[in-house]
């Protein structure tokens, strides 16, 4: 039974995945969701950084709010304002603000 | 990722590779733990890889073993499904007028690897203007890497899980974030956009505390309402 859910389980995460992929060529999307489009990924991207970087994994507040995991996403966002083409300088300036402010934590 | 020529399919390849390993050094220990969870829980290694390998969705996994091993119903766990991974639905949705040309065993492929950092990797190669008509190898060559990470560390977790545990104190989840702050920057480039984010992020943290993050769903509808009717205010070519 346990095998048999979790098979259940695969085939609906695939069908959500699929759902759009599955209309023919020749269809058209109504122009609402047309419009709606390019607002999926910020939105998407930021309603899972948003509780990410405020709670923890238990769903408490990251103590200290201002700590590391907020250092580090200001920092990113702020070079990303500067340099948004290059991910990897973005990146990886976040995690260096990311690493630097555990150690001036002590975490 | 920042390249702007053509490229040909073995280029796409492994560009979509490279550009996946920053979110696999968050993604793996995400993976170990579902392993170890799952040896903990004595569901067997058989049935751990399983999920894995069908479900492929990190929050499903730990909110799926956590029911399977209560005994929860199928039609429960079919239902919490759905809730948990609804918001796939908007990606398919946002990368379909990139992919409707492609045979299905390509479609179906994509949508087998469409986690969410897959997702947002294919929407930003796909908004590059230079022209490739092969970006689908970028988005195979990303998840077919993360999807053997996401594999091999589910397997590395069960069996060495209470060593492999320990990494979780490095901070390597942050890895994940910093993905995201890379990935957003280039979209949070109008005023539309960045109020779609803000609404998205504050209803997110708001409903967070619902169970199996069924609040992801609300937020990201409510996010795009929002940009939507922000056109209104600020339409679109304005900053």
């Amino acid at each position: 039974m346990i095998l048999f859910t979790i098979v259940l389980m695969g085939v609906i995460v695939f069908a959500l995945r699929f759902s759009f992929f599955a209309v023919p060529p020749d269809w058209r999307m109504p122009r609402l969701v047309e419009r709606a489009l390019p607002y999926v990924l910020p939105a998407v991207l930021l309603a899972l950084l948003v509780p990410g970087v405020v709670l923890t994994g238990e769903g408490t507040t990251r103590l200290p709010v201002y700590g590391p995991y907020l250092i580090g996403v200001l920092v990113g966002f702020a070079v990303g304002a500067k340099r948004k083409d290059n991910f990897f300088v973005v990146f990886f300036s976040s995690v260096l603000a990311f690493a630097a402010a555990r150690v001036v934590f002590g975490l | 990722m920042t390249a702007i020529q053509p490229r040909g399919r073995a280029v796409e390849l492994g560009a979509g590779t490279r550009d996946v390993l920053p979110i696999i050094v968050g993604a793996v220990p995400f993976g170990v733990l579902f392993g170890a969870l799952a040896a903990q829980s004595g569901i067997g290694l058989v049935a751990t890889l399983l999920m894995s390998l069908v479900v492929y969705s990190g929050t499903m996994q730990l909110v799926g073993l956590n029911m399977v091993v209560a005994a929860t119903p199928w039609p429960l766990v079919s239902l919490a499904t759905v809730i948990v991974s609804s918001r796939h639905v908007f990606y398919s949705a946002a990368l379909t007028p990139h992919v409707r040309e492609l045979p299905l065993r390509w479609r179906a492929a994509l949508s087998y690897g469409m986690t969410d950092q897959i997702y947002a990797l294919a929407e930003r190669r796909y908004a590059a203007t230079d022209g490739g008509r092969e970006k689908h190898w970028y988005v195979l060559g990303a998840s077919a890497t993360l999807f053997v990470a996401w594999f091999a560390g589910t397997w590395a977790g069960f069996g060495f899980g209470d060593v492999l545990r320990s990494v979780n104190g490095l901070g390597l989840d942050f890895a994940i974030y910093a993905t995201l702050v890379a990935l957003a920057a280039p979209v949070l480039d109008n005023v539309r956009s960045i109020v779609a984010g803000v609404a998205a992020g504050g209803v997110a943290l708001v409903l967070a505390p619902l169970p199996y993050q069924s609040g992801l769903f609300v937020a990201i509808l409510v996010g795009i309402a929002t940009g939507v009717l922000t056109e209104r205010v600020h339409p679109q070519g304005m900053p």
